[in-house]
């Protein structure tokens, strides 16, 4: 009997991975099948999804979208740039605003205004976060927590975009196949530009600006500059969500600030593995119908699901997707010491 | 209050908690046809909604034990579909709300929806799913924006599967004018300060209040907004005893209300509490300002909340709803949906059958004695309020006195008169 | 203007008494203790319940509840946050993830016949039940205890820093980490005694300002945002800085209260907030590891 103390584990990469990072990927179906089948399982996965449950989950499955982009712009900000966003709601209220009041008053149709909202949404939300982005770590995390409740009281308090009762009979979008499928295919897009980004120049800026924003300053790079693009990025994936939402239901009101939008994207996020850009995306996919399902429960299911996050966090801070690219692309093995 | 008694202790530290389950549905298996599913969106974690589940449980349990609802010559049980809308929680989305309800409809496929949400901006924006799915519902508990009905009266068509049961804050208001208007007559007071929550319903409400007490001949001395949930109320009512009002409006919603009440005895602030206050309205009200809360005298909405005899049934229905709960009925909610369970009831037994249309045209005219008298809607599918117990149904103001609620207004209902505390009786 | 002076003072105190185990907890050990507000209700409610539901004596229940609630500051640390330490993301999201299983875990109901703290019932006595009339206005002597209360607090913190072991410790983990660890300071065991302290004083706040008004689960978010509130702008960790943002903060909204009316006190507090930030991030008083931890 050894105990673990004798033994270390050690990881190889399996041969195939490394095969497949250069032009090799193209020698055999087999190497190509290797790079390519998690890819169509994802994305052949979310389109076959809603044809597979009824048209009540299918709606679980529209808000879910909504939670996994908020958790993909959570997921960048955080683990690429290292701005700890707790304001998600922030987000999805701009975009939401932004879309109601354009249907409301101008009488657009949701096709120009959930575009132009994720656009304008995003350059308000930018603007208005553009004063904290000198800040870090727990500073930004505390101060965009705050945001959305600021804009809400501020709402309130000045009784403007109908008050506390919102805005209700917004026009809403064609059916529920078209919201499936729209907010679908912004989560794979979304996903396949993000990590396309995050692998460009301008990520790997990002990503120096996390781990030593003065040695980037010193380059000569404006670190404000990105962080406000980098801002600008994860909103318009938020101000989709919001805009979205307001059409889906046809309505807009303070409830789009509400703090369910801050967290579970987060507890996805650290759910489905935070870093990877797609565990993020499952993780919403998986938490939204848990905590659908536990519907019955009220309160219990919040409780639940805060014990998913720190036991996560806690034992598991790597989450899912990291343990699940362990698995896919390395060999693991125990070794004597 | 006992009922909130808890063995609170047992819970500390339980991390990892049993699934419990919580009762779903309420219909009896012994019957054999097909039940009425009636979809129940209903806020358990406020306690608007606790009490309306109440009102609407009681409501199927009696129908079903009399044999169920008569559809054509079938004789069908109800079956409650109750599902947590989570509105009136802080940090809940409306879609999240308007989530549930799509389950009932897409899913657990109700027949009807009757109950809540309870809050007003989730019940509008509700309004367009029912239309969407073409499903009748009629909105029993809270939701009293005038909103709702002017939305109806917008596009009378597409909203036509909405009706409410529960009150409208515009009889509300003429009913508390028409209240201090007795009081003016009465006491000879003129002078009045009014404190409110700082929300967009309560500002509009109290506006409205102000303009038409104002025509009445009273002086308004001083408007006191707190945030929603303020507790600590010491400038407002120094202002208002400084201000020498007699009557202290107020119109409020949070349950930090009480502690204005207290703060208020503490003070021996020489106003009459007056208003719309969510805190008060509960049975536990006088437990929990320690008797501090007396002479408050507070809207329940509903007559049947308290003991009166507007209708054979009103007692009836508070001792029933008493020996059910083991608590008296709270205030708004209680009575309209239990009531709006026999409405449904007579509705479909006149129509025969359960589909939508038909469902409205026997709702439209539905003329129904019940608890807080007639049930008549309006052409904009609001129920009628007013105070002839024969034609429409009645409101219920109350003046905490010695403990009990005691209803004196409107008239037909009363069971006692106004009492002033005793810093304000005349030396 | 007496009474916004006097209402003011209460108010600054009362904002200090909920930031001070707070930023005592992050000045020491750099651990933001999100469940903050979560433990201030939960000890609301516990004392609350050992009241009514078991009888105890008032002083007895408040006692056994710091006492818990202080335990809880330990197991926290202990349980969850020991394995976070230098991560701040996940130190905030764990800590906040614990806040709302205590908080969301008070509503509960229908589990085991409890049916969850929902609604205004939950009301804890005074201690003394008195009024003084003091230039023209009543002052109840809760307000007046709750001013005593903060003072003596700060002032048995100053000198519990200053004069014991413990506390010196304390500070020396906060002043510099490295050589306290050097001189034989466990780090871990100053960190866990931070927490339980700072838990207990979440409590102790929590029997002193809750009999002014009652204890919901609601109020728990609004006690993290406003020990954040003050502690962003006095500068974390930094106490004098937290106690001269508590009064800022404190007359900030009474004024604006009574000029603007209570509305804008919430946009008040944060856009005082959002104001610091932009000019001073480093707080009123906080100085050290500006350039390190905030541009």
């Amino acid at each position: 009997m050894t105990t673990t103390e004798d033994k270390r584990q050690e990881r190889l990469d399996r041969g195939i991975k490394v095969r497949t990072e250069g032009l090799y990927a193209l020698t055999s179906w087999r190497e190509m099948g290797y790079l390519l089948a998690p890819r169509a399982f994802l994305i052949f996965g979310l389109l076959l999804l809603p044809l597979l449950v009824d048209s009540y989950w299918q709606r679980v499955l529209c808000i879910a979208g909504v939670y996994a982009l908020l958790a993909l712009s959570f997921d960048f900000l955080a683990e690429y740039v290292g701005l700890v966003c707790l304001g998600g709601a922030f987000f999805v209220g701009c975009g939401g605003y932004t879309a109601g009041l354009l249907n409301h008053y101008l009488g657009w149709s949701p096709f120009f205004t959930i575009p132009i909202a994720t656009v304008i949404g995003a350059v308000i939300s930018t603007l208005i976060l553009l004063p904290c982005l000198r800040l870090r770590g727990v500073y930004f995390a505390i101060v965009s927590f705050m945001f959305p409740l600021l804009i809400v009281n501020i709402i309130i308090a000045l009784n403007i975009f109908g008050g506390t009762e919102g805005i209700s009979a917004l026009a809403t979008l064609p059916n529920i196949w078209f919201d499936q499928y729209l907010i679908f295919a912004a989560v794979i897009i979304a996903l396949f530009v993000m990590r396309r980004l995050v692998n460009e120049d301008i990520g790997l800026i990002f990503r120096s600006i996390k781990d030593n924003d003065q040695a980037v300053r010193a380059s000569g790079i404006s670190i404000t500059l990105y962080k406000t693009k980098a801002v600008f990025i994860a909103s318009l994936m938020g101000c989709f969500g919001g805009a979205y939402l307001s059409h889906q239901y046809g309505w807009l009101g303070i409830s789009l600030f509400a703090m369910d939008f801050s967290i579970l994207p987060i507890a996805a996020t650290v759910m489905g593995g935070a870093g990877t850009l797609v565990g993020p995306v499952l993780g919403a996919f998986m938490l939204t119908p848990l905590s659908e399902a536990l519907r019955g429960f009220g309160q219990l299911r919040v409780v639940l699901y805060c014990l998913i996050l720190m036991g996560f966090i806690v034992y598991k801070p790597e989450g899912i997707m990291n343990y699940l690219q362990r698995k896919y692309h390395q060999f693991e093995h125990w070794k004597e010491v | 209050m006992d009922e909130s008694r808890r063995n609170f202790l047992k819970t500390i530290g339980i991390t990892a908690i049993g699934a419990g389950t919580i009762m779903t549905g309420i219909g009896k298996a012994h019957a054999q046809a097909k039940p009425i599913l009636v979809g129940c969106p209903v806020p358990r974690a406020s306690a608007y909604g606790q009490n309306g589940e109440r009102g609407l449980i009681l409501a199927a349990e009696e129908i079903n034990a009399a044999g169920g609802v008569k559809v054509g010559s079938v004789m069908r049980p109800l079956k409650l579909e109750i599902i947590d809308t989570r509105d009136e929680e802080p940090g809940v989305p409306t879609s999240e709300v308007l989530l549930a309800i799509e389950k009932l409809i897409l899913q657990k496929k109700a027949d009807v929806i009757v109950g809540g949400p309870c809050m007003s901006e989730c019940s509008i924006a509700a309004m367009d799913l029912y239309a969407r799915h073409k499903i009748v519902d009629i909105v029993s508990i809270g939701s009293y924006t005038p909103t709702w009905d002017q939305k109806v009266a917008k596009d009378p068509e597409k909203y036509k599967y909405s009706f409410r049961a529960s009150g409208s804050v515009k009889w509300y208001i003429k009913e508390g004018v028409d209240l201090l208007h007795g009081i003016k007559e009465n006491f000879g007071y003129n002078k009045m300060f009014i404190s409110i929550d700082d929300s967009l319903m309560c500002r509009a409400a109290s506006e409205i209040v102000k303009n038409m007490a104002v025509k009445d001949g009273w002086q308004i001395t001083g408007f006191d907004k707190h945030p929603i949930a303020a507790t600590d109320f010491s400038v407002a009512l120094s202002d208002c005893k400084k201000s020498g009002a007699q009557i202290l409006f107020i119109w409020a919603y949070a349950p930090e209300t009480s502690i204005l009440l207290r703060q208020w005895a503490d003070m021996e602030v020489p106003a009459l509490p007056i208003g719309f206050i969510g805190a008060a309205e509960d049975p536990g009200f006088w437990k929990q300002t320690k008797g501090k809360g007396a002479y408050t005298i507070v809207t329940l909405s509903e007559t049947g909340c308290t003991p009166s005899n507007v209708t054979p049934l009103t007692k009836k229905y508070y001792n029933a709803f008493q020996k059910k709960w083991g608590v008296p009925p709270r205030s708004t909610g209680c009575v309209s949906a239990y009531e709006s369970v026999y409405v449904l009831k007579d509705a479909v037994e006149r129509a025969g059958k359960l589909e939508a249309n038909a469902l409205i045209a026997a709702l439209e005219k539905t003329d129904l004695p019940a608890v807080r008298g007639t049930v008549r809607f309006d052409k904009n599918h609001q129920i009628i309020y007013g105070y002839n117990p024969k034609e429409s149904v009645l409101g219920n103001w109350v003046q905490w006195q010695d403990g009990d609620r005691i209803t004196i207004f409107p008239k037909e209902g009363a069971t006692g008169a106004i009492k002033m505390p005793p810093w304000m009786k005349k030396s | 203007m007496v009474d916004i002076l006097f209402y003011g003072t209460v108010n600054s105190v009362t904002f200090a008494l909920i930031a001070v185990g707070f930023t005592l907890v992050y000045g020491v050990s750099r651990l933001p203790n999100f469940a903050h507000g979560a433990i201030y209700v939960l000890v609301g409610f516990m004392t609350w319940s050992f009241v009514n539901d078991l009888n105890l004596n008032y002083l007895l229940a408040i006692l056994i509840s710091l006492c818990i609630s202080s335990l809880l500051g330990a197991a926290i640390y202990r349980l969850v946050l020991i394995r976070l330490r230098g991560l701040p993301t996940s130190e905030i999201i764990a800590s906040f993830a614990f806040g709302l299983i205590i908080l969301e875990g008070l509503r509960l109901q229908g589990i085991g016949g409890f049916k969850g703290f929902i609604g205004p019932f939950y009301v804890l006595p005074s201690f003394i039940d008195a009024k003084i009339r003091v230039a023209g206005m009543l002052i109840d002597a809760q307000r007046l205890i709750i001013i005593g209360g903060g003072l003596a607090v700060v002032i048995t913190l100053w000198l519990f820093t200053h004069y014991t072991k413990i506390g010196l410790s304390l500070r020396a983990i906060a002043q510099d980490e490295q050589a306290a660890m050097m001189l034989g300071v466990d780090s871990d065991r100053v960190a866990m005694i931070s927490l339980s302290i700072g838990s207990a004083l979440a409590g102790l706040a929590a029997v002193i300002i809750l009999p002014l008004g009652n204890v919901t689960a609601e109020a728990g978010y609004r006690v993290l945002i406003y020990a954040l509130a003050v502690c962003i702008i006095g500068g974390l960790g930094s106490w004098g800085g937290a106690i001269l943002a508590s009064f800022v903060l404190g007359f900030a909204m009474i004024v604006s209260t009574s000029l603007f009316g209570a509305v804008w006190e919430s946009v008040v507090l944060v856009g005082t907030i959002i104001l610091i930030l932009i000019f001073k991030p480093s707080g009123l008083l906080g100085k050290q590891k500006e350039l390190e931890e905030r541009v």
